[in-house]
């Protein structure tokens, strides 16, 4: 599927970037074939992709040229965790998932 | 070409000097991602002697300062060393004659910034990273070890908090230590096959990934190897990462909140329809009213053109026709002046202090994604929201602007779309003025729905009609921060005086060529000849052709001819209507031929007066039906 029809607010996996320049511009800005990302669909406006401690717009003409496909997990920012444990990674995946609920319908 | 030596030798001799310098000074150049702080550094190591220079046909300007032996460069902020845009050429360029280089990374951003950092090693040129906003990243929960960092890079590491000058003086001292980083064996033995033909290693992997520029200077083939080599970078920051940070859990703080609430529609709007209005309190009524009231009509007619008259007086004498042209009614040196200094510079001041706010704090991308929906249904993207700010302050100005757009479609739409459709602050005074006389809020609204429907209906057709496709946007949000009022006040400083300085003659120039158009009696012949129009077709006075014909050498004359018309209500409309879709002044239009090619300057012309008294006497063959 492309980035238009993945559901909203949920972690993608980036498959495919059908442009060369933007292709490019994604890898410069972290975010890779293969790289997975929160995807969040802004209602009339672009796809907001937040991947670790950056976010990236994207037009929709653009996003609609992405294939990607549905990642169970999401390691939402970078480094390795002080306090490991994966209790600790959910608590915090649930509060980025907070923080972008008011977007999703 | 001369031959080139490499770059890490100490001499420079390329065929795209930037700027000079003396033998044995090193040029130590700035480079970093947008927004990391690098203009600080910069202000810091040079002090108050600095040279701006605009690029060449760019809106990107250069600075350079001295430091001891060194000369500073400051170089636009970008993702990574290529030719996508404008910024990325001239940082490209201003790289490749580096003899070291400073890089500023954004500790909160490493996973980006590294990128740009390992390009920057890989190109083998002499390397001290700088790594700042170390607080914010221990806000944030991160903690980056810049020893750990180093060994993985092999350069000098400086932990740096640019805001409260901290690590300053360390970064100077580590400039001696710069050196050449930890890059990929195979990639290097690659660099080294094409050294031979090109003479140093950063253009021989520009040649590599494909830079079609580069490539072209050295008469070779640019090479397809980018996605590879991108890959293999992204690959290697991203193991490099885990090794040098460490995160603590951490909650959204309330500045990513806000910066979510500002795209998202259902409360960015109002946010951005507050931010329009105190735009438009401060610089449609205080600058453009008040203050322009002040410079245009008191100190510069009331004194300077008076006293360039009477100078102009005893040089020429009066009463012939070269003094009509240099101090009459629109002479060279009287017009000129005043528009340019008492109604051109307050207005470009206060929109480009504005831009400056708005793009300091962040909330400039954000309006950009806002509207992005919008403008990609005019065949543009977020994007263009800039120089269409821009040119309800001036045409000519937001016109040079749509140099930052994706291609030549996207400035195309844009240049004819404000050509046409958007009235700039000169005009809009008076639009304004006449519309209180007109009747009020319904007047204001039927003219605010005219014009919106010919611009969107405009944009539609123009976006369908052109050739070509236009980009998508693709755009990295920075974190909202509050803006920095000297970083504001110099950035505004440099964008005013780059602009009125290459636009000058423009204006000089559109005063001449109407000079002599009222010399000669072109321009009542024009009045003559347009008159059957404007009175069987518009049903409006026979002598509002002259405010048409006057709306040709500035927009606001033209308006302001309607005013003493004495018109009733719906005239009001109709006329408004005509005159803002009619042509665009004199010096725009120059403006756009330059940057646009004489036919499209042609194509906006003749389809602005189409347009404009077409969609005028269609209205006001409607309102005489009621």
């Amino acid at each position: 599927m492309t980035l238009l029809e993945a559901k909203s607010g949920r972690p993608v996996r980036i498959l495919e970037i059908g442009d060369a320049q933007a292709r490019a511009q994604c890898i410069r800005l972290g975010i890779g074939e293969g790289t997975v990302v929160d995807a969040e669909r802004l209602r009339v406006g672009p796809v907001l992709l937040r991947h670790h401690d950056s976010e990236v717009c994207l037009g929709r003409e653009l996003a609609g040229r992405i294939l990607v496909e549905e990642a169970p997990e999401a390691n939402l920012r970078p480094g390795r965790l002080e306090s490991d444990g994966r209790a600790a990674a959910g608590r915090e995946r649930r509060r980025w998932r907070f923080g972008s609920k008011h977007g999703r319908r | 070409m001369a031959p080139q030596n490499s770059v890490s030798t100490g001499h420079c001799c390329q065929g795209t000097t930037v700027v000079e310098v003396p033998e044995g000074t090193r040029k130590v150049v700035l480079v970093g991602n947008p927004n990391v702080g690098k203009s600080l550094f910069f202000n810091a190591f040079t002090g108050l002697y600095v040279d701006v220079s605009n690029y060449p046909g760019t809106t990107v300007s250069i600075s350079s300062g001295r430091m001891d032996d060194y000369l500073i460069l400051d170089s636009p902020g970008v993702y990574g060393v290529s030719s996508f845009n404008d910024e990325e050429t001239v940082a490209r360029d201003v790289i490749l004659e580096a003899d070291l280089v400073v890089n500023v990374v954004d500790a909160v951003h490493l996973e980006r910034d590294l990128f740009l950092t390992q390009q920057l090693i890989d190109m083998g040129l002499p390397l001290v990273v700088a790594l700042n906003m170390v607080d914010e990243a221990e806000k944030r929960g991160l903690r980056v070890d810049p020893a750990a960092l180093s060994r993985e890079l092999g350069v000098p590491v400086i932990p740096t908090v640019a805001t409260r000058r901290e690590g300053f003086e360390e970064v100077k001292r580590a400039l001696d230590e710069a050196r050449i980083g930890v890059s990929d064996p195979i990639l290097q033995d690659r660099l080294l096959g094409l050294l031979d033909r090109v003479g140093s290693k950063p253009e021989a992997l520009m040649i590599l990934e494909g830079d079609p520029y580069v490539a072209e200077r050295h008469g070779v083939e640019p090479q397809g190897m980018r996605d590879e080599l991108y890959m293999a970078r992204r690959q290697r920051v991203n193991a490099i990462l885990p090794r040098v940070i460490d995160r603590r859990e951490h909650t959204l703080d309330l500045r990513t909140r806000l910066g979510h609430a500002l795209i998202r529609p259902l409360t960015g709007l109002p946010v951005l329809a507050l931010t329009l209005f105190l735009m438009y309190e401060l610089i449609g009524v205080l600058v453009a009213q008040t203050i322009v009231g002040f410079t245009e009509g008191t100190v510069m007619q009331g004194y300077v053109e008076p006293l360039l008259r009477s100078a102009a007086q005893t040089v020429l004498g009066d009463s012939n026709v070269l003094y009509e042209l240099v101090a009459g009614e629109f002479g060279v040196l009287t017009l000129t002046v005043t528009y340019v200094v008492g109604l051109l510079l307050p207005l470009v001041i206060g929109f480009y202090l504005m831009l400056s706010v708005l793009e300091d704090s962040g909330y400039l991308p954000r309006i950009a994604a806002l509207t992005d929906r919008l403008m990609t249904s005019i065949g543009l993207n977020g994007r263009a929201i800039i120089p269409m700010i821009l040119g309800f302050g001036c045409i000519t100005m937001a016109t040079i602007t749509t140099r930052i757009l994706g291609n030549e479609r996207e400035r195309k739409i844009a240049t004819a779309l404000m050509a046409f459709a958007i009235p700039c602050s000169a005009q809009l005074g008076v639009i304004v003025a006449l519309l209180a006389v007109a009747g009020g809020p319904e007047m204001a609204l039927a003219y605010g729905l005219i014009m919106f429907a010919v611009f969107g209906l405009l944009g539609v057709a123009l976006s369908h009609y052109l050739p070509g496709t236009s980009t998508s946007l693709l755009m990295d949000l920075p974190p909202l921060r509050v803006p920095r009022p000297i970083n504001v006040l110099t950035k505004t400083w440099y964008k005013t005086t780059g602009f009125i300085r290459e636009v000058t003659v423009y204006f000089a120039a559109g005063a001449l060529l109407i000079g002599i158009l009222q010399v000669t009696g072109a321009l009542v012949a024009a009045q003559d000849l347009a008159a059957p129009l404007v009175e069987g077709w518009l049903n409006l006075p026979r002598e509002a052709a002259t405010a048409f014909i006057m709306g040709f050498v500035r927009r606001d004359f033209g308006a302001a001819g309607l005013y003493d018309l004495g018109l009733s209500g719906p005239s009001i409309l109709v006329a408004l209507v005509t005159i803002t879709l009619f042509v665009p002044c004199v010096a725009s239009v120059l403006v756009i031929m330059k940057e646009r090619g004489r036919s499209f300057m042609l194509f906006t012309w003749v389809g602005s007066v189409v347009l404009a008294f077409t969609v005028g006497g269609l209205l006001a063959q409607f309102i005489g039906l009621l």
